[in-house]
């Protein structure tokens, strides 16, 4: 990210020198002899006197006056003024340069120009983008926890797209006396979601949007290591394993761009998934074993958070 | 003669309960009276029997005919024999016949009513058994009522010798920190027992602040004068402390089979059953107690069962009969089987059951009858005997007993009055005594945990894993190992205090206790839990099961 940000300030950089500078243009001193002054004035001193037919380029014009460098005697380069009328046009920004306000301004050297902050440019359709989710995860039957995850999105038009992404959010299963719910342990979903966006542009730099879909959930579950052990010093092992399964969701967010191409945002999503999963308990020395399957493990879950997202 | 010793030993009494191991016999008398072939005459109490009444029942309806009631009280007293004023707890067995459910309600209701016509006071039923309440002097009148099949002293149940260190040494305190595993259901736990005295006390210290409790007793009384099952109580809890307990108490086998049908619809996962019974079953897993066990293990429930506290209390081999007197040779030169203690109460059974065909044995025509003699003034002195008639289709059990005010010799006598075959005979002497000679540690299992369906568990020490010598072994009479565990006994409860909690009785509570701390911490079945048990058990002994340790001490961790 950090590269991103840099090459973009860069590029913002160049930018905003081009619009100050303005075109230059070429001069041909018209006349046998012309004066060169010091300010744009008719009565300010001569500093120097050019020939007919000497060729200058001009940035700046301030009034009836193109600010031009010349080489005096001692040969450095001294900037100066000379008037329109003694003067041809050769070639350049002229009409650009004519239409220049007609107050007299101190000429401000070229060197002096600094970068300015440029407005971005607003993300108004953007064909693909690219996006990283960080967050937390509230499920109603397994607690809270982080979540993570990565998405794609491709633009069909400037309001409607699609969304791949990957989730995964994982929460400790708190000890519960419901033997319909897993354990204590670790739960980890990892959903591999589609989703149909539909974004509502505000302005140059907010879009809301929708999200609808569904997606298959990868699903991992560890018994708390605590429990394992307790059971294992009485020379019983336990073990609860969880199925895949199909699932849906509902979401809403709000991406806020910062650049032209970048946005960080916002968003809800509410993932909705049941499965199935099963246990078993196994004696060490008899190996008696019994087993049960757990029928109705509910993940449905709130996974909130932020995102930062890079448009193309 | 010794003044205290009472006259006709006969049928143990509930009250005994322990005292195999807690009263100090253990100071074993190194001499004592030889051995004789010499068999003073008994006196004949087989004239005239009535094949639908058992012996005692004879013999209480004889003496209230001859002597009145105050003899019946001294022989009740003697045998102890529960007796509510001057009536006697029986059972009468309804003749069920081909009827179905409906046809043996009503027979059962007709019986009933034809009984208290006759003064008997029916407390409770279950399939064709009338428990009921009935003077001695009505006692062969009701045996006569044509649909009343047989008339007996309902069969009773002892507790074993009471005594936790047990949860450390098992591991269960591994278990207790961890939460429980895709179960949120607590296990529930039966502790089925005579008596709960003191338990409302515990509740919430030693106990679950709260339990559910049902008597089956005629009576309704929880405690019972007996705080047995508190203590096994405690011990699950001790095991299990999450597990809900239900504390159900019973007196006789038709309280116990209405108590487990309960027990059974309350989703009940696991029975604690410290309780055992003699001449109750053939000692192979079959009768009407071990029908019991079957039916709760049908419904998924372990039975975990103390095996017994016998293993010096017991002694059986096949009748012998060197000098062809009729009298059983213990040895050549004996014939009489020495028990040493304050108190005898001997049941004998032999291999004559028949078959069981779900609800009664088809029954023995081989005829024995069991003597019991004690010493005084230098020579054996007849004071019981048991001498029911087995023609056919009677049970083949008798049972003698007394006590004395101190620990004396004591002698047992086996007659061969008329069988066709010489059977295999069992003794178990109960009480506070141990067999002198000639015991047999092997077979001591009581019943019914000698059930294939129960958990059988013995008893070993709770620090030293030693097994405790009074734990009963396998096998059982059809040659299958028991018990299937050992479990710590010795241990600390709250109800015995000082004492100790000794005998199987503890150990049973543990293996329980085990099965509701492991059911309400994983989701596995009771099955499951079983094998995952019998893959930890500590091996002790023998490598591999075996008749004293079974599969080994019970472990929980891995």
């Amino acid at each position: 990210m950090k590269r991103i940000a840099a090459v973009s300030a860069i590029f913002i950089g160049f930018l905003a020198v081009g619009l100050i500078a303005g075109p230059s243009v070429i001069l041909k001193v018209k006349i046998q002899t012309a004066n060169v002054r010091s300010e744009p004035d008719m009565s300010s001193a001569a500093i120097a006197q050019v020939k007919f037919g000497t060729l200058f380029e001009s940035s700046n014009k301030v009034g009836n006056f193109y600010e031009i460098a010349i080489t005096d005697k001692d040969g450095k380069t001294v900037y100066g003024f000379i008037h329109a009328s003694v003067v041809e046009v050769l070639g350049g920004g002229e009409e650009e340069v004519i239409k220049e306000e007609e107050k007299v301004q101190k000429p401000v050297p070229k060197t002096e120009v600094k970068p300015q902050r440029v407005e971005p440019v607003p993300a108004e359709f953007k064909k693909m983008g690219l996006g990283l989710f960080v967050g937390a995860s509230s499920s109603s039957d397994y607690g809270s926890g982080l979540a993570f995850g990565a998405q794609f999105y491709f633009g069909i038009t400037k309001n409607i797209g699609l969304e791949v992404s990957g989730l995964r959010f994982q929460t400790t299963a708190k000890e519960t006396d419901d033997e319909t719910k897993l354990s204590k342990g670790k739960l980890a979903v990892m959903p591999l979601q589609l989703s149909l966006v539909a974004r509502f542009p505000v302005g140059a730099k907010i879009v809301p949007y929708v999200a609808a879909g569904g997606g298959y959930y990868l699903n991992t579950f560890t018994l708390d290591s605590a429990l394992v052990g307790s059971w294992d010093n009485l020379g019983i092992d336990i073990d609860e394993t969880i199925d895949n399964a199909f699932g849906f969701h509902l979401g809403a967010g709000l991406d806020y761009f910062i650049k032209p191409n970048i946005a960080v945002g916002a968003s809800v999503k509410y993932c909705l998934a049941k499965t199935k999963g099963s246990w078993t308990m196994k004696e060490q020395v008899s190996s008696e074993e019994t087993s049960g399957t757990l029928n109705d493990l509910k993940l449905n879950a709130f996974v909130f958070g932020a995102s930062l997202k890079y448009f193309f | 003669m010794n003044k205290t010793i009472r006259r006709y030993g006969w049928l143990a009494f509930a009250g005994l309960i322990a005292v195999t191991l807690l009263l100090p016999v253990k100071a074993r008398v190194q001499e004592g009276p030889q051995g004789t072939a010499f068999m003073p005459p008994p006196p004949d109490h087989q004239k005239n029997l009535n094949p639908k009444l058992d012996f005692p029942l004879q013999r209480m309806a004889a003496i209230y005919a001859a002597e009145g009631i105050e003899k019946v009280r001294e022989y009740a007293a003697q045998h102890k024999i529960e007796m509510e004023g001057d009536l006697i707890r029986v059972v009468a067995e309804a003749d069920s016949g081909s009827l179905g459910n409906a046809g043996l309600q009503a027979r059962v209701s007709i019986v009933s009513g034809e009984i208290e016509a006759l003064g008997g006071r029916v407390e409770t039923s279950y399939e064709n058994l009338i428990q009921h309440l009935v003077n001695p002097g009505t006692i062969q009148a009701i045996a006569r009522l044509p649909k009343v099949k047989f008339l007996r002293l309902p069969l009773k149940p002892f507790p074993m010798a009471v005594t936790t260190e047990g949860v450390a040494k098992t591991g269960a305190d591994t278990w207790h920190g961890v939460t429980a595993y895709r179960t949120t259901e607590k296990a529930k736990v039966c502790i089925l027992d005579l008596g709960f005295q003191g338990y409302s006390g515990l509740l919430g210290t030693e106990l679950p602040s709260s339990v559910t409790v049902r008597s089956f007793r005629a009576d309704g009384d929880i405690e019972a004068g007996e705080v047995h099952g508190a203590a096994c109580a405690e011990i699950v809890h001790d095991m299990a402390p999450d597990a809900d307990l239900f504390l159900v108490n019973f007196g006789t086998e038709v309280e116990q089979h209405l108590a487990v049908d309960w027990i059974i619809g309350q989703g009940v996962k696991v029975i604690s059953y410290s309780v055992g019974w003699f001449n109750a079953g053939d000692g192979k897993g079959t009768g009407p107690i071990c029908n019991d066990v079957k039916k709760a293990y049908d419904a998924g429930i372990i039975w975990c069962n103390s095996a017994g506290n016998d293993g010096e209390n017991h002694w059986e081999g096949t009748f012998t009969d060197s000098d062809a007197d009729h009298w059983m040779n213990f040895s050549d030169t004996d014939e009489h089987l020495m028990v040493y203690g304050s108190e005898c109460y001997a049941y004998m059974n032999w291999d004559d059951w028949g078959t069981w065909n779900g609800t009664n044995y088809s029954g023995s025509n081989n005829d024995y009858n069991l003597y019991l003699y004690y010493w005084s003034g230098g020579t054996w002195n007849w004071i019981d005997s048991s001498t029911g008639s087995q023609n056919g289709n009677d049970w083949p059990t008798e049972s003698v007993g007394a006590y004395a005010s101190a620990p004396v010799y004591w002698a047992l006598y086996v007659y061969k009055s008329s069988a066709s075959r010489n059977c295999k005979l069992e003794i178990f002497t109960v009480g506070n005594n141990y067999v002198y000679e000639y015991n047999v540690p092997a077979g001591s299992i009581d019943i019914p945990a000698d059930s294939p369906y129960s958990v059988t568990v013995g008893a070993t020490d709770c620090i030293s894993d030693a097994l405790h010598s009074y734990s009963s072994r396998g096998p059982t009479h059809d040659g299958r190992v028991k018990p299937d565990f050992t479990a710590p006994s010795g241990v600390t409860t709250q109800t015995y205090g000082y004492r100790n909690f000794y005998g199987t009785s503890a150990s049973a509570p543990h293996m329980a206790g085990a099965f509701g701390l492991i059911l309400g911490k994983t989701p596995f079945s009771t099955s499951q839990v079983q094998a995952i048990l019998e893959g930890r058990g500590l091996d002790l002994g023998t490598s591999g099961k075996d008749n004293l340790y079974g599969i080994g001490r019970l472990k929980l961790t891995k």
